[in-house]
Parts: structure tokens; sequence; C-alpha cells
């Protein structure tokens, strides 16, 4: 790819440099800035700190921005954090009316966990070898390395127009993504037989090539583009030894290539009877995906492998994906706006099914019948807008949409969703501005009834009585209100609040409810060439409510029912069996201010402070004796968290040429978690144990950060 | 010699093409054009003509732009009157698109007279929610500003290492919900600037919900998640059909924008005997909180185990259909 890449962003180079040349009255105008920064950081992990941004290290900083205009051409170029993991350049230019280009490269260092631990050898390569024996006990001795995903953006654009209704354009770019991300794999076939957390190496490259042609005018537009994107990932196995499976080499597959193709073609037809416009879209995109099918893996505490046959042996993965959408927007009347419109989409899976044999040698592996439906699902939706302008202070909207979608799943194979919505906005008081939705949305899914009678005591009755959130049939109510609110020249406050609740219908087992309420407010005041101060709050809770069946035992049976209601209805609920509920709740605060004041003519100071904190817990209600196995203590600590960012800044402009800016930022995160609280990196001390390497665990931070940078304006 | 034929499919493509030229083309204009009269408007409004003339709107290289349509005067309307009268707000019928009193719709037709027709980003723009929704073209777009993008107040932010005017702080001075989202714990790089609000939506209209720019949510996610893609082997049914079943994309407070920690996500639709339907309590944590430390339970739950919850392509014997490898 870097091959064809290269030639074709410096011959775009050439074609911008040879019009700039004919462009006499070209000029350059800009700033080069240069600087320091310093961080005082404190943690066990910083990578936190330091998750989208480079401040691992003190550095040298910098900043480019250079504008070019000319009586018929122009050039931007922007770059900062030059040599640094978040580097960003970007050059665009052309010659109006005829022709535009982009060139640039933008990095970025998703940094995961810093100072990770495993009992392996051989990070960063596709196979990990344990450093000792298993369990190995002394985590003192285990590698050292951190999990971060560094990527690269690297694209250019080029477009031709020649001052005419018609297009081209080409879009070209690599997007590589290399690193290490921590993956659990199960050491056996059970949970009880343990599991590791890998270094699991990811090398991905993906090289998009998008064309494009059309003709846009008053009366329209209309563009047909072709899309060919290819994902490669260099790393496509990670063979890591299984100290549960008698030490023997275990493989873990990762993504596989894939290629997309797609076709896009757009229309838009305007000035049409009653003000109306006619849009429309088609797409049909194919991802591909051929392998041979894996049939061997390791499965023995022996250290034995185990064959599957599998049947075919070449996976052809083929899915095809057809949409269609269409709008008519019209203006019915004087003060009624309408739309309708209709959306298509069809996911036809037709990748090869594959069926397994039973397993031959090491453990036992059941055979594996291929699946009667690879998740193929196609969606008719259909909707009006309507909206009528009462009087210039009023205007009332509503509308109406309907979706059918017909799905290849075992337990919800349609869903019918009914949506209906009215708003009112009002501003008859100049210095306040009303709006109010309702929202109602009714989904009904059709239930396919496993073959299990409700009386049925086996496990097939988790089949029966489950119903899955994500297509249960459910009732939604969503209410919004927002004020926007001028009591005074220079003031402006807000205020706005959203309640959303989800009623899932006929759950015997699952969620069965969950509700949001969300209140915002923000404020602001003053004039910003004098001084102007901004604040807002932010209040948010989140429940979930489910009801589950614990069965402590592999087989229901009429003693140990699988019947949810079975416990409830006997006197003494048993250990072994019992229905248990629980309350998921997130509650989120949020508060921040932030001032921009021009103290002087040349000097502006800038402040800003964000105060946030999450909170989590879980509520539990099981319905059997106190003393039951994994009777269940309530969370209290849920992703708890808590983080202040304080932002100074202050820019002074010493001369015409020259622009100081320095700055201070403190930041600060605590991280508390009933999953993590007292993490170990070793739970036990046979070959079952759990070998983890601290993913995520501890990314307390503090830091304070002291930057200066000089910048020259020409 | 080997003989050249043009592929089948340009013999009906391309008189299609043709007819969208003879259907698409916009007649002649034969309106005429006021007189260029922002010398006179320069006297009285030095720094707007500053920042006109600095734009793509002030160049004469720009054949289709203002400064060959009448300079000022294509955007506020004939200025004679107000000229004649001595200036002052709306004085003359002078035309302030960025003004209260003006509709929204009436705002944006001003720069739809001219951008409608050259610019396919608002192909849609009758089609979207902005419409809709009364916002028009100055609600975003600061003309005259040094800057394209409106930023209605002083930044709030953590420190971030860019420079750059960030089109998020445009966006959350309506979308007030989304703000509290994208500084959640568990985000996009969105206040960094490394992911914009258009990366994923386009604001100036599209045929889909939420005007995301894909035909679907799941065909927008893996066009940079493309290692999740697929076809796999093995399916998780509701990753196939929208990834909005699991993450909440603007951020949340639990790691990979879950909308729930797991377990409790996975265990809303997972109900079984024995590790499944357990419910996992305090009392399962490490021993430092008094757990007796349930394997399923510590560090990132059931995903120690069923990490290859987008798809596996494992065999049975690797236990791929539980997404384990």
């Amino acid at each position: 790819m870097k091959r064809k890449l290269i030639p074709l962003l410096v011959a775009n180079l050439f074609a911008a440099s040879a019009a700039v040349a004919a462009d006499g009255d070209f000029r350059l105008s800009g700033s080069v800035g240069l600087g320091l920064r310093a961080v005082d950081r404190s943690g066990t992990d910083l990578s936190k700190l330091n998750e989208f941004r480079d401040l691992k290290n003190d550095s040298v900083i910098s900043a480019i921005d250079v504008k070019g205009r000319g009586g018929a051409t122009y050039l931007n170029f922007f770059g900062e954090n030059l040599s640094l993991d978040d580097q960003y350049i970007d050059l665009k230019g052309g010659q109006y009316g005829v022709f535009k280009y982009r060139l640039y490269d933008d990095r970025l260092r998703h940094n995961l966990t810093w100072d990770a631990r495993t009992p392996y050898r051989g990070v960063g390569g596709n196979t990990l070898t344990a450093i000792g024996a298993w369990p190995v006990t002394n985590v003192g001795t285990w590698t050292r390395f951190d999990y971060d995903l560094k990527r690269e953006d690297l694209g250019g654009m080029f477009e031709f127009s020649n001052n005419s209704p018609w297009y081209g354009r080409a879009d070209v770019n690599r997007v590589t993504i290399k690193g290490l991300r921590p993956v659990g794999y199960a050491q056996g076939s059970s949970p009880g037989n343990g599991y590791v957390e890998l270094p699991t190496p990811v090398d991905y490259e993906t090289v998009n090539i998008v064309l494009e042609g059309g003709y846009t005018s008053k009366r329209g537009h209309f563009s047909v583009a072709l899309t060919q994107s290819k994902f490669s990932n260099g790393v496509s196995q990670l063979n890591w030894q299984n100290g549960y499976f008698g030490g023997g080499m275990d493989a873990a597959l990762l993504p596989p290539d894939n290629d997309l193709t797609k076709i896009s073609v757009n229309g838009v037809l305007r000035q049409l009877p009653m003000g109306s416009t006619l849009a429309g879209r088609f797409t049909h995109s194919r991802v591909t995906s051929n392998f041979t099918a894996q049939t061997a893996n390791l499965n023995s505490t022996l250290g034995a492998i185990t064959t599957t046959a599998a049947t075919p042996a070449v996976f052809d993965g083929n899915v095809k994906h057809t949409s269609a959408s269409l709008s008519l927007t019209s203006n019915l009347a004087r003060a009624l706006d309408s739309r309708i419109y209709y959306n298509y989409y069809d996911k036809d899976n037709g990748s090869t099914r594959i069926a397994y044999a039973a397993g031959v040698g090491g453990g036992a592996v059941a055979a594996l019948a291929a699946p009667e439906h690879t998740q193929s699902y196609r969606k008719n939706n259909l909707g009006i807008d309507l909206g009528y302008r009462v009087n210039r202070q009023n205007k009332l909207s509503g509308g109406f949409d309907w979706a059918d979608t017909k799905r290849d799943r075992a337990d919800y194979n349609r869903s019918d969703d009914k949506k209906l919505y009215a708003e009112l906005k009002n501003s008859s008081l100049d210095m306040l501005g009303v709006r109010l939705k309702y929202q109602y949305l009714e989904r009904r899914s059709d239930f396919v009834e496993p073959f299990v009678a409700p009386t049925d005591v086996s496990n097939g009755y988790f089949l029966y009585a489950t119903r899955r959130f994500d297509v249960a049939s459910f009732d939604q109510n969503l209410l919004r209100l927002a004020l926007d609110f001028n009591p005074a020249p220079l003031l402006d406050l807000g205020f706005e609040a959203i309640y959303k609740e989800n009623k899932y219908k006929n759950v015997i087992l699952g969620r069965t409810k969950d509700d949001r309420q969300e209140y915002l407010f923000n404020a602001s005041y003053g004039d910003p060439n004098t001084f102007r101060v901004s604040a807002f709050g932010n209040l948010e809770y989140v429940q979930y409510d489910t009801i589950a069946k614990y069965v402590g035992q592999a087989t229901c049976t009429a003693a140990v029912s699988c019947d949810p209601a079975a416990p409830a209805v006997i006197i003494s609920p048993t250990a072994a069996a019992y229905t248990w509920t629980s309350k998921k709740k997130d509650r989120n605060y949020q508060v921040g201010v932030g001032a921009d004041w021009p103290v002087a003519a040349r000097l502006v100071l800038k402040a800003s402070y964000i105060w946030s904190k999450t909170e989590g817990t879980v509520d539990f209600t099981a319905f059997a004796p106190s003393t039951a196995a994994n009777f269940p203590r309530n969370i209290i600590a849920w992703d708890n968290t808590k983080r202040d960012s304080l932002n100074l800044k202050a820019v002074y402009n010493a001369s015409k040429q020259w622009e100081l800016t320095g700055g201070y930022a403190y930041e600060r995160f605590r991280y508390i978690d009933d999953q993590n609280t007292g993490y170990q990196y070793l739970t036990g001390a046979t070959t079952n144990a759990q070998h983890l390497s601290g993913a995520y665990a501890n990314p307390d931070y503090t830091a304070h950060i002291l930057y200066l940078m000089a910048k020259y304006k020409f | 010699m080997m003989k050249m034929h043009p592929p089948k499919w340009l013999a009906w493509f391309l008189p299609v093409i043709l007819l969208t030229g003879g259907v698409l083309a916009s007649p002649t204009a034969a309106a005429a054009q006021p007189a260029d009269q922002t010398e006179t408007c320069k006297q009285c409004h030095a720094a707007q003509f500053d920042t006109y003339q600095a734009s793509v709107h002030g160049q004469k290289g720009n054949r289709a732009g203002p400064a060959n349509a009448g300079g000022c005067n294509a955007c506020h309307g004939d200025g004679t009157a107000h000229i004649k009268a001595g200036g002052g707000k709306g004085v003359g019928g002078i035309i302030n698109p960025a003004s209260k009193a003006l509709p929204a719709e009436a705002k944006s037709k001003v720069c739809l007279s001219c951008h409608e027709g050259m610019s396919r980003n608002l192909a849609f723009w009758d089609s979207g929610q902005h419409k809709k929704n009364d916002v028009s073209c100055s609600n975003c777009h600061s003309i005259h500003g040094d800057n394209s993008l409106k930023r209605p107040g002083p930044s709030i932010s953590p420190y971030v290492t860019t420079g750059r005017q960030l089109q998020y702080e445009t966006c959350v001075s309506c979308h007030k919900d989304i703000r509290a989202q994208i500084l959640k714990p568990s985000r996009h790089p969105i206040i960094e600037g490394k992911v914009k609000c258009s990366s994923c939506h386009e604001p100036h209209g599209a045929l889909s919900k939420a005007m995301v720019k894909s035909e679907s949510v799941n065909t927008l996610c893996t066009s940079c998640h493309t290692d999740k893609r697929g076809p796999s082997i093995h399916e998780h049914p509701p990753v196939e059909e929208n990834c909005l079943a699991c993450h909440n994309v603007h951020g949340s407070p639990h790691n990979k924008l879950l909308a729930q920690k797991v377990p409790n996500l996975c265990q809303d639709c997972h109900d079984w005997t024995r590790h499944p339907s357990t419910p996992y309590g305090r009392n399962r944590g490490f021993p430092a909180i008094g757990g007796n430390t349930g394997a399923q339970f510590v560090a990132r739950n059931c995903l120690n185990c069923h990490n290859l919850i987008h798809g596996s392509n494992a065999a049975p014997s690797g236990r791929g259909q539980f997404f384990t490898r």
C-alpha cells in the first residue's frame, strides 16, 4: 500500500504547487510555535492519564499553522505534537471551484494499562511460553509490559470539479493499529479450570479507497461512490502454553482478514411541486472472509490434541448488505411541513455453515451441527413527520414511525415497532424558549417457543423463560423538556430534563425494566470581548432491573427446578435453586465552569474546572436461605470514579509577531470497584489458578502539567 | 493484438449519467445581481469586511463566491436603502442572517441560495433533523468569525494536547446530554480531537436515523472497527444486528463503552444452570473485601473467558461456540 500511496500523495502535491505557482497574489501567513511541557505524575498505572494523549514524558511541544491565500488558490497546513504519540499533520488546499486536496497523518496511542504482568515470555510475538512451572507463583518474576494500541491514519483526498456541476473525487487512507491488548482465555473446558489474561498482539491494517463521482445543482444531486476496504491482520493466531492442559501449546485465533466492497448511489430532486424535495439512497455491500476452518485444539490435561473434522473444510464468509431509502419533504401548506420516508435494509448472511464431527483424541468433544441459520435480517421502516407552525412563536410537531424486522434467530424471529411522538416549541416570551417532547414506542416481538412445556423441569425451561432484551417486546415512554432562558442581557440559562423508561413484556427471566433520568443545567454570563463565564451541571440516574434463576447443578430436576416460580411457592426455598433479582444503578454527576477574561489588550486568561463522579451499585434480592451457596451481597462500588480537571491558561501577545502561551493543569482520577479491590495477579495454587495481568485494575493518577509555548506569527 | 472492450454495464450506465445531468441541470441564472457596494459597507463595518476578505467568500478567484456576486449584497441583500438611511440594525431592509428576528428557514435560505447548488454535503439538508428542528447555518457557522464554527462560550474541558478548535464544542452547545456522555471515563477520543462528531454524523442532513453517515449502525461502527466486520463461523446474534444493544457509543462509566458492567449486561440475556445463573455479589470479590474470589466475578468477569463475544472461528474443541477462543 505504501508504494501506491506515496506516489499518489506526491502527484497531488505537485498539482497543488503548480496551481499555487500560477497564482501571483498568493500570500502566506500563520504561526510557528515551540515550547516545553513538564508533567509531574504519580500513580501505579499512568495509562489512564495518557489514554488518548502523550503525557508520559516531559517534552518539546510544537504547533505550525500556515494559511496561504491567493486570488484563486488556497492552502492550509496545520501540524502539532510533532514526533509525539498524538502527532497530527493536515494539509488542505486547492483552487476555488476547480480542485481541492487533502493530505493528513493522524496518530494516536490508546494506552490501556501500563506495567502489566504476565507469567509468559515472548510478549509482543505470536508465541507465549510460560516462564516456569504452572502455576507460576512468584509474581515478582513475571514479565512486565504495557498494553497499548498505536494507531496511525495516513491518507489523502483529491477532488476535481473545474467550476462545473460535475465532480470526481478519490479518497485513500491506510489505518494501522499495532500493539497489545488484554484478552482473557479459558484454560480448560469449564470455568473451574481457570483462565489466563494474555498480552494479545494487534497488527491490523485497513486500506480504504473510495471513488466518487456526481453532479450537483440547485435542482438536485446525483452521485455514485465505490468503496473498497481491505482489513488484514499481521498475526492470525496466538500460540500460548496452557498450564492447565498439561503445558501443551494452545492456539487462539485472532481476527482474520476481510474485504468490503460497496456501491452507494445518492440522488436528490428539488424544486418539485409544493416545495417538495425527493431524496433517495441505495447501497449494496459485500463483506467476505475466507479461511480454512480450525480442526484441532489442545483439549486435555495430558496435553493431548482433539481433532474435530469440519465440513466443509473452508469457511467462505460472505455477507451482503442492501439498503434503500426514500424521503419526500414538502410544504403541504404555508405553515405545514411534512416528511414521508421509507427505509429498507437487508442483511443476507450467505456464509458457509460448518458442521463439526465429534472430537477424536484428547478430551471428549461432542459433534456440533451446522447452525440452521446464520444471522440475517430484513427491515422495512416507514414513517411520517409533520410540523405545523401555529404562529411565529409556536410550532407543533408530530410523527409516526413503523418498523418491521424479520430475522433468522432462534428466540425472536420478528419484531414490529410502532413509534409516536408529539413536540411543542414555544417562544411566546422573548426571554424564554420551551421545547416539550413526548414519545411512545411499542415493540412487539414474536417469541418462538422452544420445544419445552412450561411444566418441564429440564434446562430447556431456561429457553422457554428467557426474554432477551435486545429484541424482546417492550413499551417505551420518553419525555424531554428543554428550557432556554435569557432573563437579562448577556445572561443565558438552560435546563433540560430527559426521562426514558423501557418496560419489557412477558418477562419470566431477563431484564424487566430500565429507565434513565437526566437533568442538565447550563449558564453563561458576560460579553466575550470583556469577560465571559459559563457553567454546566449534569445529573444522570440509570437503572436496570433483572430477574434470574439460579440452579446450582448441571441438570434441572423436579426437586431442583428451573422454573423461576418454583422457589417462590416453596415454603423453604432451596439453596441449590432459587430465583433472584438485581437492581443495577448508575449515578453520574458532572459540574463544569469556565471563563475567558481578556485582562488587557494583550493578555487573555482562560480557566476551566470540571468535577465528575460516577457511582454504581447492585442491589440483590435472593429468594433463598441466606446460607445458600453464592447468596449475593450487594455491590457497593461498581466502576466508581472521581475526576477533577483544572485547566488554567494565559495568552500574551508580546508583539505583532510574538505570542506567549503558558498554562497549568491539574488532574486527579480515582477509581474504586468491587471487581478489582484487593486485586491479585494470581489466585489459586493449582494448575487451574487464574493468572491475571493487571488490566484496567489500578488507573488512579494525579498529575500536574505545566507548559509554555512561544509562537512566532508571520 | 488484444482487443479492449468497455464493460457491459457502461452501456446503460453512461446514458443514466447523461440523463441525470439533463434533469438536474439548473436553468441559467438570469436574475440581476445587485451592484457591489462592499467598499461602502466597509466604511462602517470594517471588522466584518476584514474577516470577509480573508475568507473564501472574499476571494475574487472563487468564481461562484460572493466576491463575484455582489459582495456584501450577496448575503445581506441590496444595501441601497440601508446606506441611504445612514445604516442601523435592519434599517432599509438589510438582512442579517445571524439575527434572532429572522426565522431559521430564512437564515438558511441565504446560505443555500449559493451552497445548495454547489455543495453536495447539503444534498440531504431537506431530509435532515437540523432543518426540521429549526437549526440554521448560522447556529453553527460563524461567517465573520475567526473560525468557521461557533463556540458560544469559554471552553470547558480537561487539558488536551491539541490547539485546534474542536468541533464537538459547537455541537454540545445544543446537545447537552452528549457533552455529559463524552466526558465519562469510557469514551471515544472526542475531546482530544481524534474523533469528531462528523466522523459518525452528517450534520448537514442524512437519510439515516440520527443522521449517521452510514446505512446502519453496524456498518458505521465497523467502518473503523474493521476487525469486527466478520463474518465469523460462530456469531453472537445481538452483535450482528445492533452494536447499540450493548454499547453506549457516546460514553459510559463502564469499560468498552458498555451500557452496563459485565456480568450484569450478559446476565440480562444469559441464564442457565450453574455459572451463568449465579448471582455475582460482592462476596465473590478478592479476599481483601471478604470475598471467596469467584473466578467469574473478579477482574473482567464473563470476559475473563468469553472474550470473543463479537464472533469466534474456533472449533468446538476450542469452544468457539462459547466465544472463548
